[in-house]
C-alpha cells in the first residue's frame, strides 16, 4: 500500500479537520441539489470562500507566537497543587515575579476586586465603603475613597474610564478620579452588578429581586423586570451571548435576557442557594457551586449537568479564565482547577485533583477574578487584595483591535468611539446570539394574532399634505426630489392626486382673480400668490 | 483632364506604349489581313477585360457633352486608381495566361475591348437614331460577318471592339481613323482628340470604361462570340464589310430590343454602367465618388456596383458572361439584406457574450480593463525598458548613446530583429510582385520547417526525459533491493505474498489515479477533445483498453474485489463528470483509497504463502503490521466520515491517542476473530493502536521496525496486562466493595460484549481508565452513567479528596459520609426538588396547547333550576376553541429533569428575524448558511476580511476605453 501517499492525505485532512473544528461555521449545505443554476454557484463560492476562510484562520494561527504552559508534573507522584506561590515567585522572571503582591487592607474589608477589560486597573471595594482603583501593574494609584457606607458591588464599565459602584441605597457611577458622575436612584439596594460591554448595559440586582438593566451610553433604563425569586445569591455573565445567569436562594439559576420579562431557562443546580456562578467564554459550561458543598459543571448549551464535585465548605466565588482555568474561593482556599470541562471531548472527565491551589492563609476569601491576558488570579478577601500566579490561565495572544492591553489614551479613546458605533442593542440579546437575520418561522395565523389590529392606518402622505403651499411646500419638495422615480405605489399615486387637486385649486383661483379685475388687468394676477 | 494626365501618367505608360505596338502591329497585319494566328489568342482574351476607356467618352461627348466630360474624369480618376491595382491583377491574370503567350498582348487586347465595347454601348444608348445609318468602316465587315449567324449585337460589339482597338490607334495615324473621321461629326472629332489625350495616359485608362459594354456581353455568350470573333478575324474579309454594314443597320433596333430593360433600369443614372465595368476590369477599389456618381442613390444599384467590383479579374470571363439576373423587388431585397446585416451582427456581437458573461460573474472588475492597459500609454506605475522611452535629459542621453556604442541598446529602440525587417521591406517595395510572392513562400517554408524541427525537439526531449526516468525508476529499485538485502541480513525474507502485494500495488497505481488522473487524461475529459479529435480518441481508447488489460489481469486473483472498486470507481467518475464539489470527490477518493488499502491484506490472506510466512515470528509481525493498517484505515475512515457528521466528531477528537482498557481491547480482540486472526496474540492489538499513527508516516521501513516493535510491545503489553485487567468498570463500581483495586472481579467477569462494543466508541472511558491506573484515583462520572446508577451505594475511596458520584443524594465522600448526611438533613426543611418539579409542571401545563370552551351558559340554551344534567352537560361543549401550544413531549426540556426552558417567543427578538425567505433561496438553510460566516475583521483574517469586503468595481486611474477585443 501506499503508506507516503495516505500518510499525506491523512495530514490534509487532519488539517483541514481541525481547522474545521476550531474555525468552522457549521455543517455545510447540500449545494448539489440546487436547481437554480445561479443560486447554485453562487452558494458554491461562499462554500469554498468559507473553507478557505477557515483554512486561513487555521493558517493565522501561525501569528500567536505565545503560547500557554501550564505547570507540569514530571512523574506520577508529583502533585501540581502542592507548587507554592514562593516555589513559582522563585523560579519566574523578575518581572512576572513582581505580578505577584498583596495588598494589605484589614480595616475596611472584605474586599471585592474587578479588573477593566483588559487586565490593566483594578478596581477594589471594601465592604466598608473603601474604594480604590489602581494600575497594578506600576503600582499606581487612579483614585481612593472612602464613601462612608456600605458598598457591596463595585464594577468597570466599558474601560478605565468609570466605574460603578452598588452603595447601601443606590447604585452610583464615578469617573477615574473618583468623582461622582451619576446616582442611579433606580438601582435600589443593589448586591450584585454586571456590565454588558457590547451592549452598553449595566445590570444590577438588589435584595428586591429586581433585575435593571440600564443602558450607560444613553442613560435609559432598557427594563426592569421582577425576577419573584428573591434576594438573588450571584450574578455572572455569559460572555458569548450576554445573557445572565442568576444564583437564588432556592437553588436554581435563572437565565435572563433583557428581552423578556420570564427567565430563558431556569436550572436546578445545587439543593442550598447557589453561592457562585462562572461561565466560560465560549459560553459553553457553566459552573456553579452552592451552600450544599456542591460544584457543578453544566453544559448551557444542552442545559445538562456535566459533573458535579464536592467542595468541603460553600464556595464564595468562581472565576473561569479565558483558557478554561477555573479558580474556586471556598473558605480561605482557593483551588483551581484545570480541564473540568473540555469542548473536544463528548463526556466530561472527571478531574481528582486541582490544578493548583492557594492557602490564603485565614483570610477568607470573598472573590476570585482572572487578570486578562495574565497568568495572574486577584483573589480578594477580608485582609485585602491578593495577586497569585497561575501559570496557563490567561490568553496568551491578545486581539488589539478588540480590547487592547498596551493601549494609550488615544487608542483608548478611539476604541471608545468604535465600540459606541458598533454597540449591539438590547434586543439582539438571546441565548443563541447567531439568530440575528435567521428566518422568522412564525405561522401566518400566528403573525396575524400578533399584529395589533388597533393600530392607526398609517397615512403615506401625512407629512407632505399640509406644510408650506410657496414654492418650497413639502409637496414640491418631494416631487422634485423624488418625483421622477418610476416607482409608482400608493404614496405616489396619492401625491399625484394631492398635486392634481391643487392644480385645480389655483387655477380656479386664478380665473376667479381675473374675473374680479377684469379683462384689462386680468393678465396682471399673480400666478404664486 | 489634367488630373487624368498627371495621376495615369506614370504606371499607364508601359502598357500603353506596348498597346500601341500591338495596335500597330494590328493594323498593319489586322486590317490588312486577318489571318495572323496570334490574333486569335489575343482576341480571346480581349473579349474579358479592360477595354474601351476612349470610346464611350466619345461617344458621349457626341451626345450630351458636359455629362460626357463629367464622365471622362471619372473614368479618368478611375484609372488612375486602376494601374495601381490593375497592374497585380493582371499579374495574376498573365499567370494563367502565359501558357497560352504573351502576358502584354494580353493587357492591350483587354483595353482594346474596352474601347470597343464603348463604343457599342455607346451605340447602344441612344444613339441608335443618330447613327442609324453608320457603319463602322473596319468592324462593319466583320460585323456584318458575324451578324449573319448570330444576329446578335454582341458579335458585332467584340467586332467593335477590336475595330475600334485599331480605330483607336488608327485615330492617331491609321487608315481606319479616317474612316471614322470621315464617318463621324465634328463632335466625335473632338472625342477622337480626348481620346488621344486617353491614349497617351495607356490603354489602362480605357480599362475603366463602360458596363454597357458589359451587360452586352452578358446578353450574349461570350465564349461563342468569341470564338466567333476570332474566326472572324481570321477571315476578315472586306467583301464582307457590306453584310456587316447591313447589320450596323440593323444593330440599333436589336440593341434596344436586347437592352431595353436595362437601358430603363439604368436610366435613371446612366453613368453607373460605366464604373461597374470598370471595376470589373481594374480590379480597383472604386468609390461611387470615382466615378462622380455620389449621386447615386438607388441601393441596388449601389449594391450591384459593390458586387461587381468584389468580383477577381481573374472570372471576368465568366462575370463577362454571366447575366445579372433582374434584381428582386426592392422590399424583398432590403429583407434579405437585413437578415443577412443581422446575422453579420450577431455574429460580430457573439464573439462578446462569453466576455460579458465572464464579466457580469465576475468577482471583482478593475477598471481600466487590463486590455486596454495594454493598449494604452504606458504609465508611471509600469516598469518600461529604457531603449522604448527617448532620453528625457541630457544625462540620459549620454548614456543612451554610451549603450548604443557598447552594442547594449539601440538606436530609436529598435533591435536587430527590427532593422532586419525594414531591411525587408524596404527590398521589397523594390522587386516585383512575383518575387515577393516566392520570397513569402520562401519564408511561410522556413518557418514550416522551423516548427516541425520544434515538435520534433520537443518529442525528443520527452523520449529523453522518459529515459532519465527510467534512470531514475533502477536506482530506486537498486536502492529497494539493497533495502530488502538488508532485511534479509537480518533474517527477514520477503514472502511471495510481499512480491505479490508489490506487484498489486503497482498495477494499481498505474490502473487507478496515476494513469487515469494523469495531465493528459485530465485534459482530455476537460476539453472533450475526444468527441472531436482522433488522435485524442484513439489515445482514450487506448487507455481504456490499457485499464482493462490491468484490471483484467489483477481480476485473475480478486475479481470481487475488483469488482467493487470497479463499480465505485465509476461512480466516482461519473461525480467527476458532473460533480463540481471537488472535495466531495476528493474524499471519495481517498475513501476509495482506503478501500483498496484495507482490502489488500485480506485478499492476501486467502493466498497461499510460503513457508517462511507461517513462521510464528513472520506471523506476528505480519499481522501487526496488518494490524496498523487496518487501524490507520480505520482511524481516517472515521476522520472522512467525522467530517461528514460532525456530531460524530467528537468521538475521535483526539487521533491517535492510545487507547488502553477493557472496552476497547475486547473489541479488537472481537474484531480480529471475525477477521480470522485468531492467532494474534492479545498484545498485537493493543500495540497495533499505540503505533497506528507512526507507523502510518514511517513509510518502507515497516518490516525493518517490526521486529523491534513486536519485541517492544511485549514487553509494554507484559506491563499493562495487569492494568488491563484491573480496569474498573464503572456499571460495576456500585458495589459495595471499596477501593480502585477491589472492582477488578466483578468488571472482568460480567462484560457483556455489547458494553464492550458501546465503550468501544467512547474513548474517554478508556482513557480515564488508564489515568485511574496510573493515579489509582479515578473514577468515571459521567452524565449516563451515573444516572444508570440510581442505587444508593457509598463506595471508600482509598485516595483523594474529590470523589464522588454526582447523583442526587450520593456525594460519596470517604471522611465525609457524615457531612453528606447532615447536608440531606440540613436542606431537607426546603423541598427544592419538589418545588421545581411542581413548577415545571405547572409551566408545561401553561404552555400546553389548550381547549377553551366558550359556550355561554344560557346562549341558546336553557340555565337554572331544573334543567337536567343531561342538559347540562349537551350544552357544555359545544363552543370550543384550540389555543395553540406546545405538547409536553415536544418541549425542549422533556428530557431534561431538572431544566424548565421557556418556550414563549420573544418578541423583541423577532425585530432581527427576516420575515421571508428572500428571493434567491430555495430554502432555510441555505439562506441561513449564507449568513453565516461574518464581515467583520474581528472575526476572520484579514486577507478574508478583505476578500469579502472588497468591492465588486474597482476604478484605477487611467482612461476607460471599450475593450478592443474580447478578452476571452
Amino acid at each position: 500500500m501506499d503508506l507516503t501517499t495516505t500518510s499525506s492525505d491523512a495530514t490534509q485532512l487532519r488539517k483541514r479537520k481541525e481547522a474545521e473544528k476550531a474555525y468552522g461555521r457549521g455543517r455545510k449545505i447540500p449545494v448539489k441539489s440546487i436547481k437554480d443554476k445561479k443560486l447554485r454557484g453562487n452558494l458554491k463560492a461562499l462554500e469554498n470562500k468559507y473553507k478557505t476562510a477557515t483554512l486561513r484562520a487555521k493558517d493565522a494561527e501561525i501569528l500567536h507566537e505565545n503560547t500557554e504552559g501550564f505547570l507540569e508534573p514530571e512523574d506520577e507522584l508529583e502533585r501540581t497543587y502542592k507548587v507554592r506561590q514562593e516555589d513559582i515567585v522563585a523560579e519566574v522572571p523578575i518581572e512576572t515575579a513582581k505580578k505577584r503582591f498583596e495588598l494589605k487592607l484589614d480595616a475596611l474589608g472584605p474586599y471585592v476586586c474587578d479588573y477593566t477589560r483588559n487586565g490593566r486597573e483594578l478596581l477594589l471595594a471594601g465592604r466598608k465603603g473603601h474604594v480604590a482603583t489602581m494600575d497594578w501593574r506600576e503600582g499606581k494609584l487612579g483614585c481612593e475613597i472612602q464613601l462612608g457606607e456600605t458598598v457591596r458591588d463595585a464594577r468597570w464599565l466599558h474601560n478605565n474610564q468609570l466605574f460603578a459602584v452598588a452603595q447601601k441605597k443606590y447604585v452610583y457611577i464615578y469617573d477615574r478620579a473618583g468623582v461622582e458622575i451619576h446616582c442611579l436612584k433606580k438601582h435600589i439596594e443593589v448586591t450584585n452588578m454586571e456590565f454588558l460591554p457590547y451592549h452598553y448595559l449595566l445590570a444590577t440586582v438588589g435584595n428586591a429581586g429586581y433585575l435593571k438593566y440600564q443602558d450607560v451610553s444613553t442613560g435609559q433604563m432598557v427594563i426592569e423586570i421582577p425576577t419573584k425569586l428573591g434576594s438573588p445569591t450571584s450574578l455572572t455573565q455569559n460572555p458569548q451571548n450576554a445573557v445572565l445567569h442568576m444564583g437564588h436562594q432556592n437553588g436554581t439559576v435563572t437565565l435572563w435576557s433583557p428581552n423578556s420579562t420570564t427567565p430563558l431557562a431556569k436550572l436546578l443546580a445545587h439543593r442550598g442557594p447557589v453561592r457562585a456562578l462562572g461561565v466560560d467564554r465560549e459560553g459553553r459550561y457553566m459552573v456553579s457551586t452552592g451552600q450544599d458543598l456542591k460544584m457543578s459543571v453544566w453544559d448551557i448549551r444542552m442545559f445538562k449537568e456535566v459533573n458535579s464535585y464536592f467542595t468541603r465548605q460553600p464556595a464564595s466565588s468562581v472565576a473561569i479564565s479565558d483558557r478554561g482555568l477555573t479558580a474556586v474561593g471556598w473558605g480561605t482556599q482557593t483551588s483551581i482547577w484545570r480541564g473540568l470541562f473540555s469542548k473536544h471531548s463528548l463526556e466530561q472527565e472527571k478531574i481528582q485533583s486541582p490544578y493548583m491551589a492557594w492557602r490564603g492563609d485565614g483570610k477568607r476569601i470573598e472573590r476570585v477574578r482572572w487578570c486578562p491576558f495574565e497568568d495572574l488570579l486577584g483573589v480578594s478577601h477580608n485582609e485585602g487584595f491578593s495577586s497569585i500566579i497561575v501559570p496557563g490561565a490567561g490568553e496568551p495572544n491578545f486581539d488589539a483591535s478588540e480590547v487592547n492591553p498596551y493601549e494609550n489614551t488615544k487608542q483608548r479613546q478611539e476604541a471608545e468611539v468604535k465600540s459606541l458605533l458598533n454597540k449591539l442593542q438590547p434586543e439582539m440579546i438571546s441565548l443563541n446570539p447567531e439568530y440575528i437575520g435567521n428566518l422568522d418561522l412564525l405561522s401566518a395565523e400566528q403573525r396575524k394574532a400578533e399584529k395589533d389590529l388597533d393600530q392607526k392606518p398609517v397615512d403615506p402622505i401625512a407629512d407632505i399634505k399640509n406644510r408650506g403651499r410657496g414654492k418650497n411646500s413639502s409637496l414640491r419638495k418631494y416631487l422634485r426630489k423624488k418625483g421622477s422615480r418610476n416607482i409608482i405605489d400608493e404614496r405616489r399615486l396619492k401625491i399625484e392626486e394631492l398635486r392634481k387637486s391643487q392644480g385645480e385649486k389655483q387655477r380656479k383661483r386664478l380665473k376667479e382673480a381675473e374675473q374680479e379685475l377684469g379683462p384689462a388687468l386680468g393678465r396682471f394676477v399673480r400666478k404664486g400668490a | 483632364m489634367p488630373g487624368r494626365q498627371s495621376h495615369g501618367g506614370p504606371p499607364s505608360k508601359k502598357p500603353r506604349v506596348k498597346n500601341n505596338s500591338k495596335k500597330r502591329a494590328l493594323d498593319a497585319f489586322a486590317i490588312a489581313s486577318h489571318t495572323n494566328p496570334d490574333k486569335i489568342k489575343i482576341r480571346q482574351h480581349r473579349l474579358g477585360v479592360q477595354e474601351g476607356g476612349n470610346r464611350p467618352g466619345k461617344r458621349r461627348r457626341d451626345e450630351d457633352d458636359e455629362e460626357g466630360e463629367e464622365e471622362e474624369d471619372t473614368s479618368s480618376k478611375k484609372q488612375k486608381k486602376g494601374p495601381a491595382k490593375g497592374r497585380f491583377d493582371e499579374l495574376d491574370i498573365d499567370a494563367g495566361s502565359d501558357s497560352e503567350g504573351n502576358e502584354w498582348r494580353l493587357g492591350q487586347v483587354d483595353s482594346d475591348d474596352d474601347s470597343d465595347l464603348d463604343s457599342d454601348e455607346a451605340f447602344g444608348e441612344s444613339d441608335e437614331e443618330r447613327f442609324d445609318g453608320f457603319a463602322f468602316s473596319g468592324s462593319s465587315n466583320k460585323q456584318g460577318k458575324k451578324k449573319a449567324p448570330r444576329t446578335k449585337d454582341v458579335n458585332l460589339d467584340e467586332e467593335d471592339e477590336e475595330e475600334s482597338d485599331s480605330e483607336l490607334e488608327e485615330g492617331d495615324l491609321g487608315e481606319d481613323a479616317v474612316d471614322l473621321a470621315t464617318m463621324l461629326d465634328m463632335a466625335e472629332e473632338e472625342q477622337r482628340e480626348e481620346a488621344e489625350a486617353g491614349k497617351q495616359k495607356g490603354s489602362e485608362k480605357d480599362a475603366s470604361e463602360s458596363a454597357e459594354e458589359e451587360e452586352d456581353s452578358e446578353e450574349s455568350d461570350n465564349e461563342s462570340s468569341m470564338s466567333s470573333a476570332d474566326e472572324d478575324d481570321e477571315a476578315a474579309n472586306p467583301a464582307k464589310i457590306a453584310l456587316l454594314q447591313d447589320l450596323i443597320a440593323n444593330l440599333p433596333q436589336v440593341d434596344e430590343s436586347s437592352r431595353g430593360p436595362a437601358k430603363q433600369r439604368s436610366d435613371g443614372a446612366c453613368e453607373y454602367d460605366k464604373p461597374r465595368d470598370s471595376g470589373l476590369k481594374s480590379k480597383t477599389p472604386l468609390r461611387l465618388e470615382d466615378f462622380g456618381l455620389s449621386t447615386i442613390k438607388d441601393p441596388q444599384m449601389k449594391r450591384s456596383l459593390q458586387f461587381l467590383e468584389d468580383n477577381p479579374t481573374g472570372s471576368s470571363k465568366k462575370k463577362v458572361n454571366k447575366r445579372l439576373e433582374v434584381p428582386l423587388a426592392r422590399r424583398q431585397q432590403e429583407r434579405l439584406d437585413r437578415s443577412a446585416a443581422y446575422d453579420k451582427s450577431k455574429e460580430t456581437l457573439n464573439r462578446w457574450t462569453d466576455t460579458v458573461a465572464h464579466n457580469r460573474r465576475a468577482d471583482h472588475l478593475i477598471f481600466p480593463l487590463p486590455d486596454n492597459d495594454m493598449a494604452s500609454a504606458h504609465s508611471n506605475t509600469q516598469l518600461v525598458p529604457t531603449n522604448l522611452t527617448k532620453p528625457f535629459n541630457e544625462l540620459e542621453a549620454t548614456i543612451q548613446s554610451i549603450l548604443e556604442e557598447s552594442g547594449l541598446a539601440t538606436t530609436d529602440g529598435k533591435d536587430d530583429e527590427d532593422h532586419i525587417r525594414e531591411f525587408e521591406e524596404l527590398e521589397a517595395n523594390k522587386l516585383s510582385v512575383a518575387e515577393v510572392k516566392a520570397r513569402r513562400d520562401q519564408l511561410r517554408m522556413a518557418r514550416e520547417l522551423l516548427f516541425r524541427e520544434e515538435a520534433k525537439a520537443k518529442r525528443i526531449k520527452k523520449i529523453k526525459s522518459k529515459s532519465y526516468r527510467k534512470v531514475h525508476r533502477r536506482q530506486r529499485e537498486k536502492e529497494e533491493r539493497q533495502n530488502r538485502e538488508a532485511l534479509e541480513e537480518g533474517g527477514y525474507v520477503p514472502s511471495e505474498d510481499e512480491l505479490e502485494v508489490q506487484d498489486r500495488r503497482r498495477a494499481e497505481e498505474r490502473m487507478g489515479a496515476r494513469h487515469r488522473g494523469s495531465k493528459w487524461a485530465k485534459a482530455m475529459k476537460e476539453t472533450g477533445q475526444s468527441a472531436w479529435n482522433e488522435d485524442a480518441r484513439s489515445g482514450v481508447s487506448e487507455m481504456a483498453r490499457r485499464d482493462e488489460e490491468l484490471r483484467k489481469r489483477i481480476e485473475g486473483r480478486a475479481v470481487r474485489k475488483e469488482f467493487e472498486n470497479e463499480s465505485e470507481d465509476s461512480v466516482s467518475d461519473s461525480d467527476d463528470d458532473m460533480s463540481e464539489d471537488d472535495e466531495l470527490v476528493e474524499k471519495k477518493r481517498l475513501l476509495r483509497k482506503l478501500e483498496k488499502v484495507g482490502g489488500t491484506p485480506l485478499l492476501d490472506e486467502s493466498l497461499p504463502g510460503a513457508k517462511l510466512v507461517n513462521m510464528d515470528f513472520m506471523r506476528k509481525a505480519d499481522a501487526a503490521r496488518r494490524k496498523k493498517n487496518d487501524d490507520m484505515v480505520e482511524e481516517m475512515r472515521r476522520e472522512l466520515a467525522g467530517e461528514e457528521f460532525p456530531s460524530e466528531e467528537e468521538f475521535d477528537g483526539d487521533v491517535g491517542r492510545r487507547i488502553f482498557g477493557p472496552g476497547s481491547n475486547a473489541a479488537q480482540e472481537k474484531k480480529q476473530k471475525s477477521n480470522n486472526a485468531n492467532e494474534f496474540e492479545e498484545p498485537a492489538g493493543s500495540e497495533g493502536d499505540e503505533g497506528g499513527a507512526e507507523t502510518e508516516f514511517r513509510g518502507f521501513d515497516i518490516g525493518q521496525n517490526s521486529a523491534a516493535e513486536r519485541t517492544r510491545s511485549k514487553a509494554t503489553d507484559r506491563s499493562l496486562k495487569p492494568n488491563t485487567f484491573s480496569k474498573p468498570n464503572n456499571q460495576q463500581t456500585l458495589n459495595s466493595e471499596g477501593g480502585a483495586w477491589s472492582k477488578v472481579v466483578s468488571k472482568s467477569s460480567s462484560i457483556s460484549d455489547a458494553e464492550a462494543k458501546r465503550r468501544r466508541h467512547k474513548k474517554n472511558d478508556a482513557i480515564d481508565f488508564e489515568e485511574l491506573d496510573l493515579s489509582k484515583a479515578a473514577v468515571i462520572a459521567s452524565q449516563p452513567k451515573s444516572r444508570k446508577s440510581s442505587k444508593k451505594s457509598i463506595i471508600l475511596e482509598v485516595d483523594s479528596d474529590s470523589e464522588e458520584n454526582s447523583d442526587e443524594n450520593k456525594i460519596r465522600l470517604p471522611y465525609a459520609i457524615k457531612d453528606q448526611e447532615l447536608i440531606k438533613r440540613a436542606f431537607a426543611g426546603a423541598d427544592v426538588v419538589g418545588e421545581f418539579e411542581a413548577e415545571k409542571k405547572q409551566t408545561v401545563e401553561d404552555e400546553d396547547e389548550k381547549t377553551i370552551d366558550n359556550t355561554l351558559p344560557g346562549w341558546g340554551s336553557w340555565v337554572g333550576d331544573g334543567v337536567s344534567k343531561r342538559e347540562k352537560a349537551k350544552n357544555k361543549g359545544r363552543f370550543l376553541t384550540k389555543s395553540e401550544g406546545i405538547k409536553a413531549q415536544n418541549r425542549k426540556d422533556a428530557k431534561l429533569e431538572r431544566v424548565i426552558i421557556n418556550e414563549k417567543r420573544i418578541k423583541k427578538n423577532g425585530k432581527y428575524l427576516a420575515s421571508s425567505l428572500p428571493h434567491p433561496f430555495e430554502t432555510k438553510q441555505q439562506y441561513e448558511r449564507s449568513l453565516r460566516l461574518p464581515l467583520g475583521p474581528e472575526w476572520t483574517t484579514k486577507e478574508t476580511f478583505q476578500d469579502a469586503t472588497k468591492p465588486r468595481i474597482l476604478l484605477k486611474q487611467g482612461i476607460i476605453t471599450p475593450m478592443s477585443k474580447p478578452l476571452l
